[in-house]
């Protein structure tokens, strides 16, 4: 996989204050990436100036190579937004507004037809078409905004916030659309204070502090290289399931715990397979292993603290 | 077709052009039409020929208030981004939003012209309503426009004030455009001289809207489309001079001055220097960048300056005076020079406010402590020969040197300010970039 998004050195200033402070990061075709970080740490502006709605003067922000301060018109082109105080034409239908946003991104009315067919299908929103958008839900407007924002089927989808005044079944609605969304092929980069929910789709994380890229790395999802907390738990045998786990590639941060190993996971969840098979043949005597929770929380609360 | 496959006008004909509403109007109308023909005596057709012309007014500025709400409350209501980040061009979303925010109006004159052309209206009448109607409505998109860069910085609710005012101002301009040109009272002359003036100011207020689309969208633009305002309003305003006895290179130069100063003055009250960006391009000296970027007030500042200045001096060396009541050459001089110190006050102001807080009060503070406050303390404490320093309203008398105090004192101040600004974090971020 190559990437996609390249931010280079990007710098963001505002008379007394420095919004984004150098920031590089790469995204990889196929993924989605959650933009985490305190309040005020220059997620939206970050998310603005990927999208060349606000101007970069210093860094560069290139997508598939094409420098998006050179041509902010080609960018635009390429990928689909939604703010996070985004708004609808309230008195249009849904089917009104979604053709009108067709037509002004340049779709023909075949298109639209077609296009409209598939965002409906992708954000599950056959049912909301005929009614007006002034009476829309916070979860059936994030719903339109998210169809709006994938109409002229954008390479890169960046979404700010979208689960903020989501319903739990909204947000498990909005993660398997999002996920869906991955598997065609898009990239997607994702902010919200929800970490538990952004846990069930997000491939890599990316955390923001003070405007600095404070840590970039991949979690939970099944084939990428994922960083996870797992507890191998032992009936005895402390001292050389202790020595047989140090040695194992993949684990990191070990500890001894009454239960057993508490390790982090740095390879492939599939290899995890291989990991029991190998404790097995050292006779480690393994009575189970299990993923322990809330691992990209973990992350953050320890990456905002340092 | 053309405007069918527009999709701002698409949208907004969806809005505005409901069944009731398409239904009422004619049904109205029609009413009118019988209540005044009941009698049937010309003094009732004369009445409706008045009901008519009422009606085109009101629709004029309905539709002007609607241009003028078409970009700010997109803004307000978060669908802005939506637009900037579609594949429209400036052009497109331009005439979208001008034809399309105003179309009820103009299906409301549709009617009033097919119901009142029977009963006399003359066609030059509804001709210059037209003119009119057009003209304001493309000043209205202008506004709203121009509007949008205040938007981003203050809250919805302070916008109101600025954005009813600026319906006034547009359907004043539209009025003051219309009659520069007629001082007689011959009905038939003004009529055609004012279709004329209209139609002449009409593709000015589309060609600046356009160019703040254009930023909007983020293409590039250059400020040329200023420049040949400026010279637009004098040769509009000098050219029926031009014929008359009076009129000579000195009250060319005084047009001049007049128009760019008042450009000057008006766009840098109400337009907001994005001060960080162009600070940013000079520190990286991105000089065609910056060309584009360059606001209306600074621009306007130099050209007027510059003109004023090089004039004054071709006719001063040529040996021209003042023969018609007016300013001399010295006193056009010192009105440049007070007017450049003002426009330097105002960039001193906008580069001390931070870039997300208002200007207004500052500057109202500025200007009050030059043109009052500064002076009434000299006056009350018996130093009135130091008023002069401040204003002059008897330019007559008035010495070049004059405004050079206040002038050096404000362009010391701001250039200490652009200095304190480049050594303070733009340069560390440069700086950290390049060391990289």
């Amino acid at each position: 996989m190559g990437s996609i998004l390249e931010v280079r050195h990007l710098t963001v200033d505002m008379p007394g204050k420095r919004v984004l402070d150098n920031v590089s990061f790469g995204l990889d075709r196929g993924t989605i990436t959650a933009l985490v970080g305190p309040n005020g740490a220059g997620k939206s502006t970050l998310m603005r100036c990927i999208v060349a709605l606000d101007p970069i003067w210093h860094g560069t922000v290139t997508l598939e190579g094409v420098n998006v301060s050179e041509t902010p018109r080609a960018m635009h082109r390429q990928v689909g937004y939604l703010a996070d105080d985004f708004g609808l034409y309230d008195e249009l239908s849904v089917a009104h507004c979604l053709e009108h946003v067709g037509l002004a991104r340049g779709l023909s009315p075949e298109a639209i037809q077609t296009r409209l067919q598939v965002v409906v299908r992708e954000t599950q929103l056959a049912e909301l078409l005929p009614h007006r958008a002034g009476v829309l839900s916070k979860g059936q407007r994030q719903r339109v905004g998210l169809a709006l924002a994938l109409l002229h089927d954008p390479i890169l989808l960046v979404l700010d916030e979208p689960a903020t005044g989501l319903d739990p079944e909204a947000r498990q609605l909005l993660g398997e659309c999002l996920n869906a969304l991955r598997q065609a092929g898009k990239t997607i980069l994702v902010s919200s204070h929800i970490l538990a929910e952004l846990e069930q789709y997000a491939t890599h994380m990316l955390l923001l502090d003070a405007g600095r890229l404070k840590t970039f790395v991949p979690v939970g999802s099944q084939n990428a290289v994922v960083r996870c907390r797992l507890i191998l738990r032992v009936s005895g045998g402390q001292e050389t399931g202790g020595r047989f786990l140090a040695t194992q590639p993949g684990v990191q941060e070990l500890k001894a715990t009454p239960e057993g190993f508490l390790f982090d996971w740095l390879a492939p969840e599939t290899e995890l397979t291989a990991l029991l098979e190998a404790c097995l043949v050292a006779k480690v005597p393994v009575i189970g292993l299990e993923r322990v929770q809330e691992r990209m929380e973990q992350v953050y609360l320890q990456q905002v603290a340092r | 077709m053309m405007l069918q496959a527009n999709a701002e006008w698409r949208r907004y004909a969806r809005l505005e052009l409901t069944p009731f509403r398409l239904f009422i109007i004619p049904v109205v109308g029609v009413l009118v039409i019988l209540a005044a023909c009941s009698g049937g005596q010309p003094a009732e057709t004369r009445w409706l020929i008045r009901i008519t012309n009422t009606w085109f007014v009101f629709c004029a500025f309905w539709g002007m208030q609607g241009a003028n709400l078409s970009v700010v409350d997109e803004v307000a209501g978060g669908t802005w981004d939506q637009q900037r980040l579609s594949h429209q061009s400036a052009w497109k979303l331009l005439w979208g939003k001008w034809l399309g925010s105003t179309v009820f109006s103009w299906y409301g004159v549709f009617w009033g012209v097919v119901l009142s052309l029977p009963f006399g209206m003359p066609w030059r009448h509804v001709g210059l309503l037209l003119a009119l109607m057009l003209t304001g409505q493309a000043l209205g998109v202008l506004f709203s426009f121009a509007n949008v860069i205040r938007m981003r910085q203050v809250r919805r609710a302070k916008m109101a004030g600025l954005r009813q005012g600026s319906a006034v101002v547009s359907g004043l301009l539209v009025l003051a455009g219309a009659c520069i040109l007629n001082a007689d009272d011959n009905i038939s002359r003004v009529w055609g001289d004012t279709l004329v003036a209209v139609c002449l100011w009409l593709p000015w207020p589309a060609l600046i809207a356009h160019r703040l689309a254009r930023i909007e969208l983020q293409e590039r633009v250059t400020p040329v489309v200023w420049l040949a305002l400026v010279a637009f309003h004098t040769a509009f305003v000098c050219l029926p001079l031009a014929g008359t006895r009076s009129f000579s290179g000195l009250r060319l130069l005084e047009v001049l001055t007049i128009v760019a100063l008042a450009y000057t003055y008006l766009t840098g009250f109400f337009e907001r220097l994005d001060t960080l960006k162009l600070l940013n391009l000079i520190k990286i000296r991105n000089w065609q960048m910056l060309w584009s970027q360059v606001p209306v007030s600074w621009l306007l500042a130099i050209v007027s300056v510059a003109a004023c200045c090089v004039y004054a001096l071709v006719l001063s060396t040529g040996g021209e005076t003042r023969a018609e009541p007016g300013f001399s050459v010295q006193a056009i001089i010192t009105i440049v020079l007070f007017g450049l110190r003002d426009w330097l006050l105002l960039v001193f102001i906008q580069l001390s406010v931070a870039a997300h807080k208002e200007s207004y009060g500052a500057t109202a503070f500025g200007f009050s402590l030059v043109y009052v406050i500064v002076p009434l303390l000299a006056f009350l404490s018996g130093f009135e020969g130091f008023t002069p320093f401040c204003w002059s309203f008897n330019l007559d008398q008035a010495a070049v040197w004059q405004p050079l105090p206040t002038l050096a004192l404000v362009t010391g101040l701001t250039f200490w300010r652009v200095k304190k600004i480049l050594e303070s974090q733009l340069s560390v971020s440069i700086k950290t970039i390049t060391q990289e």
